[in-house]
């Protein structure tokens, strides 16, 4: 499932700098809203999967309007805030891609123990396909973008077949499934699968910081 | 046992590479480029087995079964979109990227069992030339029926079957025999240019077949089975027109 952010802030000039954080990562959805009144209803509509607010946020606050939602939630704030709060983690504005990509990369998207089942539990093995992956998924991570720019499809069809029995070993079933139809389908429907690569790398991006 | 593997993606390679020194099996050769692999078809036929990927760049596994490798072949692919395609290639197995050891195991254990006939086959073949050369120009042999030694001319016998510890003879135009014997005993007797075993319990007279199906013989007007075993050799020894 691609990462969708939904941000919540009513200052003008912090929705330019989400823009702006945003602006050449085409493979995170996201939406800003005002305040918190359309929370529940966004995230279960259109499938959010974080929530980002540079408005004022508390528990009792996150308790009115979240109704239940579970999604990873982080709140910005200013370099005098100090934070109060359970439920919910912060980080100090101004909002950087790292802030962001550190926040999304929290949540756990791969498991090892398919891995760890197939390599019959040898350390030795483990670490030596570990290693494999993360060396496939650096070099497609770094190669991708360019190769996405240049539509060379054949080239993104071969990288992404071999990829998806590592997402199946890492339990990445969303990625897993994502790289099938890109693999299956880009040829036909070039435009909605190089958008779908574009989804993919950011998963790509999370595993690969889990896997280190 | 070894094997060769012809697979663009190193992670396979090395993942392969493990399962196989877990049980003994010689890597000869990996190919991760297929150009190369097919260029060196012929050395293909020194392993026990290929494990072939189907895709891969400028040639696919497939290009490389066109070329009809003499040795057996386990597919890898990450998909099972091409697993019918691949069975009609007579490959050992298909396995779906990824796989585990007991999987891997299994294609294993499918490869040994279509190499132990090949060499029992092999094993045959010196000692069957020489029956052929030591029986080819005997026109008949004496059998025993009821103590009595009866002649019994080659050329009109059109099959042997086995019934337990007996035979029986089938004759054109005459009363079959039934022998106390074996049909190993009657094999080494008979000139095998001219006889051949087609199953466990069948010799049949090559003169004599009428027709052939895949998995039946027409002798005389006996339909006779033919075991998946002996068909190659069946069919060697027939003079066929494609």
């Amino acid at each position: 499932m691609p990462i969708k952010v939904l941000f919540i802030t009513n200052n003008e000039s912090l929705k330019s700098s989400i823009h702006e954080v945003l602006k050449n990562n085409l493979g995170i959805k996201y939406l800003i809203i005002d305040n918190f009144e359309l929370l529940t209803s966004e995230i279960k509509d259109n499938n959010y999967t974080h929530v980002i607010s540079c408005n004022k946020i508390n528990d009792a606050l996150l308790k009115n309007y979240s109704n239940g939602i579970t999604v990873p939630i982080l709140a910005l704030i200013n370099e005098t805030e100090t934070a109060e709060n359970s439920t919910f983690k912060t980080a100090k504005l101004p909002l950087t891609y790292t802030t962001l990509f550190s926040f999304l990369s929290k949540t756990p998207i791969l498991a090892y123990g398919t891995l760890e089942s197939y390599a019959m539990n040898d350390p030795e093995f483990i670490t030596q396909v570990k290693g494999l992956i993360i060396e496939e998924f650096e070099a497609n991570f770094k190669e991708m973008p360019q190769l996405i720019i240049n539509k060379d499809l054949t080239e993104i069809k071969s990288k992404t077949h071999q990829m998806v029995s590592k997402f199946a070993l890492l339990e990445m079933n969303d990625s897993f499934e994502l790289s099938k139809e890109i693999d299956l389908n880009i040829l036909d429907e070039p435009e909605k699968q190089l958008q779908n690569m574009a989804y993919l790398l950011v998963d790509i991006e999370i595993a690969l910081t889990q896997l280190k | 046992m070894n094997c060769i593997i012809i697979d663009d993606d190193t992670f396979y390679i090395e993942f392969l590479k493990n399962y196989c020194k877990k049980v003994n099996i010689e890597v000869k050769a990996v190919y991760q480029n297929s150009v190369i692999a097919l260029q060196e078809i012929s050395k293909l036929s020194d392993c026990d087995v290929v494990f072939l990927d189907i895709h891969m760049p400028d040639i696919s596994g497939f290009d490389i079964l066109k070329n009809k490798p003499n040795t057996q072949i386990v597919i890898l692919s990450a998909d099972d979109a091409n697993a019918i395609k691949a069975f009609d290639y007579n490959v050992v197995d298909y396995l779906q990227k990824p796989f585990e050891f007991e999987r891997f195991m299994r294609a294993i254990n499918r490869v040994q069992e279509r190499i132990k006939p090949a060499i029992t086959t092999e094993q045959q073949t010196p000692a069957e030339e020489k029956e052929v050369s030591t029986n080819q120009n005997i026109s008949s042999i004496f059998v025993n029926v009821n103590k009595k030694l009866i002649k019994l001319n080659i050329e009109d016998v059109y099959a042997v079957e086995a019934k337990g510890d007996y035979v029986l003879i089938k004759l054109d135009d005459k009363d079959n025999l039934i022998v106390h014997s074996t049909l190993k005993r009657i094999k080494e007797k008979l000139p095998l240019h001219i006889f051949t075993q087609v199953h466990r319990s069948y010799i049949v007279n090559l003169k004599k077949i009428v027709d052939i199906e895949d998995s039946t013989i027409v002798v005389n007007r006996d339909v006779i089975p033919i075991s998946k075993g002996n068909r190659a050799s069946l069919m060697a020894k027939l003079d066929i027109l494609n």
